[in-house]
């Protein structure tokens, strides 16, 4: 590029010194006997040598011109060779063409994402070894395919099938669809991000569209195990939980069983602490249930003010024992379309903090505000508050108050991680505001219809 | 005593079927019991008990397949089930819901009486 550069530089100033030569000798020649008297002409003198200074003029025009026809001459070479350096570029240009071309194949050929071509009807072409490795055929056997009957049916349905052929049909892009797909030699099947694109603005040949599967199988394997330890982790914790508490609940009711106040008082805090022993777990579940993303909404219609009576009713006995004043206040129509389990979670979960942590004697007071679009449940107490320095940390996972492990060492520190976890799972959101000594003011906030539903 | 009624208990965990049994025994209610799938579903067709409690994870035979293959017998077909689980994981319950039983419990989440009442409820 610079020799270019260069080359244009060197024309333009070679254009620019013959332009003034050939003005200065057409001025010359004009004026040559106007300019012999001014220079010859003496006072007092006759001017006597004009014919020998005309000759001399003619001699220094030729002179002129010899150097114009030069001038002009290296012109014309410098544009010629401007013009073969101009011709070793496009040379070069089929050079780079070439190399990105090689580039591209070894590219393709070599890339350890799997791509193949494809026409209209799914015909599969061109598989790199990535492809064949992940349809696990030779070319040839991969050629005589169709990438359709490769996936597997029920994974996806006949309706989705059938709408991913109009679109590729289309030329619609396909982007990172999870497909499921039976290898050519039907071996375990594998699960790939599957992405389509058509090439056909740029070429009219029918392999026109690019298939790229991204191999997620391993991923998919892994999230089955860890699904499947939690569900024997939860089975197998939960049957000796079960055993201790029938058993006791066994013991409690049975009527042919004599037994002394004392072991009926023990055989209670037993009960107790193997409730809580299930509670625990139970959360512990859920909670890696949330983080694994298995945790799948069920929505229904929740009718929040039944939700909040229902889980009064249930702390009735502790709010009676503490004296709290327990007020609800409610307006609008209260039906929202939710997951039940998680919205009573989350009530739940702020009912028991409130009730918790306020003093005897406190109050408690729950007001549900319902919108159009929107709903707000405030959960407002009279308790010991959230010391300021401690507040951002309230909704990490096992974090307690300071001065709440005082009221209580009962509590694990992951009522309101999962709440806030849970309400943002249905596109709302936990605020709160607190000051010490004072109380504190839970919002939940949700929408009418969760996001999924 | 009114022993003219039955449950059959399908569990692989032997204390749970043993405290249960005891249980409806105490109420007057005939048990037949079982540890596996496949022993409870032979039982279920011989016997015709007028309730099944039927676990959900147990080896050979699991719970939703001892209710696929009642659904194919005459009398299976309207035996009322209560399915008792200890993974309360919302899947199974899609599961359980889409197999059509008649009820599902979480075993952590009930009381020995309230399976009591539950069975009895079915009875009438």
């Amino acid at each position: 590029m610079a020799r270019n550069k260069n080359g244009l530089l060197d024309k333009r100033i070679i254009w620019a010194a013959s332009w003034s030569f050939f003005i200065l000798s057409v001025l010359v020649w004009t004026f040559s006997r106007q300019l012999a008297i001014v220079l010859l002409y003496v006072p007092g003198h006759e001017i006597q040598d004009l014919f020998l200074f005309e000759r001399a003029t003619l001699v220094l025009l030729v002179v002129i011109t010899v150097l114009f026809a030069f001038v002009v001459c290296t012109a014309v070479l410098a544009h010629m060779l401007q013009k073969s350096t101009g011709a070793s570029v496009s040379r070069e240009t089929v050079t780079d063409l070439m190399l990105s071309r090689e580039q591209f194949r070894k590219l393709y050929d070599n890339s350890p994402v799997p791509y193949l071509l494809m026409d209209d009807v799914g015909n599969i072409r061109n598989p790199n070894r990535a492809a064949l490795r992940f349809l696990g055929g030779t070319l040839e056997e991969c050629a005589s395919t169709n990438f359709y009957t490769l996936i597997k049916d029920e994974e996806k349905s006949k309706q989705t099938m059938s709408m991913l052929r109009t679109k590729v049909e289309r030329s619609v892009p396909i982007s990172q669809e999870e497909m499921c797909i039976y290898p050519l030699n039907k071996k375990n099947e594998r699960y790939a991000l599957v992405s389509i694109y058509s090439l056909e603005h740029t070429s009219p040949i029918p392999f026109k569209h690019l298939v790229t599967l991204v191999d997620i199988s391993k991923e998919k394997e892994s999230e089955r195990v860890k699904t499947d330890f939690l569900l024997l982790a939860s089975h197998q914790l939960r049957t000796p939980l079960t055993t201790v508490k029938w058993y006791i609940d066994y013991l409690l009711t049975s009527t042919k069983i004599e037994m002394s106040s004392v072991v009926k008082e023990y055989l209670e805090q037993i009960y107790i602490g193997n409730e809580r022993m299930i509670e625990l777990i139970t959360t512990l579940l859920t909670v890696s249930r949330i983080e694994m993303g298995t945790l799948a909404p069920e929505y229904t219609t929740v009718h929040v003010n039944d939700v909040v009576h229902d889980i009064l009713e249930e702390l009735s006995a502790d709010i009676q024992k503490r004296k709290i004043k327990v007020q609800v206040k409610s307006d609008g129509n209260d039906s929202l379309i939710m997951d039940h389990t998680m919205v009573r979670i989350i009530i739940h979960n702020l009912l028991t903090n409130a009730i918790k942590y306020t003093p005897q004697g406190g109050d408690v007071t729950i007001t549900s505000t319902f919108k159009a679009h929107a709903c707000s449940i405030c959960v407002a107490d009279t308790g010991h508050g959230i010391p300021l320095e401690e507040q951002d940390k309230i909704f990490t996972k096992m974090f307690r108050a300071s001065n709440a492990r005082k009221v209580s060492t009962n509590g694990t520190g992951l009522g309101l991680y999962l709440s806030k976890a849970f309400a943002e799972n249905l596109g709302g959101g936990i605020f709160f505001q607190s000051e010490q000594e004072k109380g504190t003011t839970f919002t939940l906030a949700l929408p009418r219809v969760a996001p999924g539903a | 005593m009114d022993s003219s009624k039955s449950v059959l208990i399908i569990d692989d965990e032997e204390s749970l079927v043993s405290v249960l049994s005891r249980k409806f025994n105490d109420e007057g209610i005939a048990t037949y019991t079982a540890l596996n799938g496949r022993d409870g579903l032979d039982l279920a067709l011989e016997k015709h008990p007028d309730i099944i409690l039927l676990d959900i994870m147990m080896p050979e035979m699991d719970g939703f397949d001892v209710m696929r293959n009642l659904q194919e017998d005459e009398w299976g077909k309207t035996v009322p089930i209560i399915l008792l689980t200890n993974s309360s994981s919302i899947d199974t319950v899609a599961k359980a819901v889409s197999s059509g039983m008649s009820e599902f419990l979480v075993k952590t989440d009930i009381r020995l009486d309230d399976v009591v009442k539950k069975v009895k409820s079915r009875f009438k």
